[in-house]
């Protein structure tokens, strides 16, 4: 059997990030060709949308980082109890995240803003665009935070059963790598939606 | 090729601190987006994205305690998702 | 006698036979899974790639209807180039020697590897979903362009989602590959002293790792599309289609190199090994796998300079086309070179060594033909593009897998095939292969548009030259695979090393032991130098 090496499955872990960040990297080159070819529209449609979910969410997603940076230096300073508490409250701030979310995307639907709607199909190209990005990029990232969520949970089991410990803990640090990850695409998601306007 | 277990990461303190820069800085970008600076409007929003990131990469990620080669593949990547994006207005720019 | 068991052997783990290849952790079970079912995808590809040849033979309807024609070669297409090209040497060649030529026991995570297997099988049986259900196979070719993908009745959806999980199982042996290059070198293997084959993966990897993500995201946006209707690509909401393009070929094109730069690899180990001579510019050989990786991740657009796309976009990518050249080039001049003043051992090996470095100039050669913006008008979308990447990928990936076959198929069996009717093969092969093919150029040239199923009666001479072609190359290609697998099965046993290779597989026995090394080895020389430049007749 082979002796384990943190320093490989950290590897791996990046490399396996850099495709989820050329995943995403796919739609914000479609963001960016269609935000220089309509500025204006981009302009309204993210005024619709409320700056006020979109820094609480920002927020929350950057404590919810946090969390999970303080769960590992937890652990490796022998506080195992204090570890777990931060990745349940990750966890915790993941679903609010994604409750806050549903609400977003219900008021939106509610008003007949949806991809292929018959509302958004009379407003300007640009405008169809803009929302059609909105619901594709927030979509997968929604997926990526409910994925993150399962992950985490998993590790706080593992923290539980001891499979992950002080001196054993790639498991938990690759957890949290793919949280920060969701946290950075969130990050540029945040301002190129809410804040274009 | 085994190395003895690499116990670095942040303080408590550092972490917490870097989470106070990074809610100063959406707190920053909400208000620098009231104002307008016209064709730059992108271009800031973008700058003050990329400071937060970095500050994720670099302490939240852990980046700071890993081998320099680390760093170097991260940019690859980024330089790559650049070299994408921008390319592609090689077509667009001349066209739209 | 080997002293250890071979790896293929049952082992005395209590798992029944099934289970210890079906999920087996052991990279060069995969590897033997990886290209059972790879060979197994390539006779399909060939028999539809046959019957569409078959149908061009004369003008008009001889075997099918024009739509099964536009479903015959897509299929041909999504298969020759998902199922079989892309994960080819890596996945089989690479996954059973890279650790080796490493010194390493495995690759770094081997459970994601046997995952990447089973992606790919999960992905096969979408494929062959897709044919059966929906609205029937999917007829837009390989390359699913837009809006013709967003709106035909047939089955795109799940074909797309093929694509999409095979490109996670390519993505995964990539990420492998690169963890294991930098983590499990063993004592003395610096960068500088790895297998030139080793290099050309490591390249590959970093492709597989940041274009085939770009790939993913595409294909699920023709999904949602044909679901939602969101209009990315719909102009009338404001989309465009040529992004479609843009996005597809941002991963296809360095997918290209995906194909090519292992072959490269293959090609850069046997040709010191048959020379008896060090490589000629062993860096240059290394540095130029990873040029030809990232400059070939710069020229996607040359696939669309008669889309509609500006043109100083067109200017561009051409110029920086002709830079991709620069580093190929750099690879055929020091193999030729590495061959100057060698003593060469002309066994099977070396002749589709040969094979490959001709045709994949010819394929090379052609392509700077299509860089060129000015030519490419004239000759896009013709037989001369069919033509030219069929150069470039079987004349090149393909003999550079075959050559791969003839040089470590014994070492993993332990059997050699009959090199008399090796060589005969590949002569055959090579025979058959210009004769197919290089009509297609002049079609080209004359103004045969590709993918089409009737053609004018002036095209009928070389489309009925190149159909006969077809019938010699698939002669070939049976007589060496019957040859080569027989020989794995029955062939006459072999010694542990018999091309007399310096890299690390063959300090090993033959054949594979179940672990690879019973310790650690110690590298103190790079993999190309030679003590003796004689050595016995291997055949």
């Amino acid at each position: 059997m082979h002796a384990k090496d943190p320093e490989a499955a950290k590897l791996g872990m990046w490399l396996f990030l850099f495709t989820e960040i050329l995943l995403f990297g796919g739609l914000f080159l479609l963001y960016a060709s269609y935000l220089y070819r309509f500025p204006d529209e981009f302009h309204v449609g993210g005024k619709q949308l409320s700056l006020i979910y979109g820094t609480v969410n920002t927020a929350i997603l950057l404590i919810s980082s946090w969390a999970v940076a303080m769960s590992i230096s937890a652990l490796h300073r022998n506080r195992d109890s204090l570890s777990r508490k931060m990745l349940l409250l990750t966890i915790g701030l993941g679903l609010v995240f994604l409750v806050n979310k549903a609400f977003e995307w219900h008021g939106k639907i509610a008003a007949g803003i949806y991809p292929d709607s018959p509302v958004l199909n009379t407003k300007p190209d640009g405008e169809v665009l803009f929302f059609g990005l909105y619901y594709l990029m927030t979509g997968l990232h929604g997926i990526h935070v409910l994925i993150g969520c399962c992950l985490l949970l998993f590790a706080y089991w593992w923290l539980r059963i001891g499979k992950i410990h002080r001196t054993d803990y790639a498991l938990l640090e690759n957890v949290g790598l793919y949280w920060h990850l969701v946290d950075l695409i969130w990050v540029f998601l945040f301002p190129l939606f809410y804040l274009i306007a | 090729m085994t190395d003895k277990p690499n116990l670095h990461s942040g303080s408590f303190t550092l972490n917490t601190c870097v989470l106070a820069v990074l809610l100063v800085l959406t707190v920053l970008t909400v208000l620098l987006s009231q104002i307008d600076f016209g064709v730059f409007d992108v271009l800031v929003t973008i700058v003050v994205a990329s400071i937060k990131a970095f500050l994720i990469v670099y302490y939240f990620m852990h980046l700071k305690y890993e081998k320099t080669y680390f760093a170097g593949i991260v940019l690859l990547c980024f330089l790559i998702l650049g070299l994408a994006i921008g390319m592609t207005f090689f077509d667009i720019g001349w066209r739209y | 006698m080997p002293k250890h068991d071979a790896f293929y052997k049952p082992q005395e783990d209590g798992k029944g036979w099934i289970r210890s290849w079906l999920f087996t952790h052991d990279h060069k079970r995969i590897g033997v899974l990886y290209l059972y079912t790879i060979l197994a995808f390539f006779l399909v590809g060939m028999t539809l790639g046959g019957v569409i040849r078959f149908e061009l033979i004369r003008p008009g309807m001889n075997l099918m209807d024009a739509q099964t024609y536009n479903v015959l070669f897509t299929l041909h297409g999504v298969i020759m180039i998902f199922f079989v090209v892309i994960p080819s040497i890596p996945a089989t060649f690479g996954n059973i020697f890279l650790p080796i030529q490493l010194g390493a026991d495995d690759v770094s995570f081997p459970r994601i590897n046997l995952l990447s297997w089973w992606m790919y099988i999960f992905g096969a049986i979408l494929i062959v979903c897709s044919l059966f259900t929906g609205g029937g196979p999917p007829d837009t070719g390989w390359t699913f362009y837009v809006p013709f993908s967003e709106v035909t009745s047939t089955n795109v959806n799940l074909a797309v989602f093929a694509v999409f999980i095979l490109g996670f199982s390519s993505i995964f042996t990539g990420l492998n590959f690169v963890t294991t290059i930098h983590r499990l070198r063993c004592e003395g293997m610096t960068w500088t002293r790895l297998p030139l084959f080793v290099w050309s993966l490591y390249a590959t990897g970093w492709i597989q790792i940041l274009a085939t993500p770009v790939l993913a995201i595409t294909v699920l946006l023709v999904m949602v599309e044909r679901f939602m209707g969101v209009g990315m690509f719909d102009p009338s909401k404001g989309g465009d289609p040529l992004l479609y393009q843009h996005l597809f070929w941002i991963y296809s094109h360095p997918a290209v190199y995906i194909m090519i730069l292992p072959a490269m690899g293959v090609i850069s180990d046997i040709i010191p090994v048959f020379a008896r001579k060090n490589i000629f510019g062993y860096k240059m050989v290394a540095f130029s796998s990873l040029m030809i990786a990232f400059a070939g991740s710069l020229v996607w657009a040359h696939h669309m300079f008669t889309s509609g796309m500006s043109d100083f976009a067109v200017l561009v990518f051409s110029f920086l086309t002709f830079v991709v050249a620069i580093p190929s080039a750099i690879k055929v001049f020091n193999w030729v070179t590495t061959l100057y003043k060698g003593s060469i051992y002309t066994d099977p090996p070396f002749w589709f060594a040969l094979a490959f470095i001709f045709l994949f100039s010819v394929g090379g050669l052609t392509g700077l033909i299509l860089g060129s913006a000015g030519t490419d008008i004239y000759v896009h979308d013709t037989y001369f593009v069919v033509g030219h990447f069929h150069y470039v990928i079987f004349g090149g990936l393909g003999f550079g897998f075959f050559a791969a076959m003839h040089y470590w198929l014994p070492k993993i069996s332990g059997r050699m095939y009959n090199c008399k009717i090796a060589k005969w093969s590949c002569v055959i092969l090579f025979v058959g292969f210009n004769w197919l093919y290089f009509p297609m150029l002049l079609l080209g040239l004359q103004g045969m548009p590709r993918r089409y199923y009737d053609y004018l009666p002036e095209f009928e001479p070389l489309q009925y030259a190149s159909t006969l072609g077809s019938w010699v190359l698939l002669a070939g290609l049976l007589i060496m695979f019957v040859n080569i697998l027989y020989g794995t099965w029955k062939g006459k046993p072999v010694e542990d090393n018999p091309w007399g290779g310096e890299t690390l597989e063959w300090k090993i026995q033959a054949p594979l032991p179940h672990e690879n090394f019973e310790e650690e080895p110690t590298v103190t020389a790079g993999p190309y130098e030679f003590s003796d430049r004689g050595r016995g007749n291997a055949c």
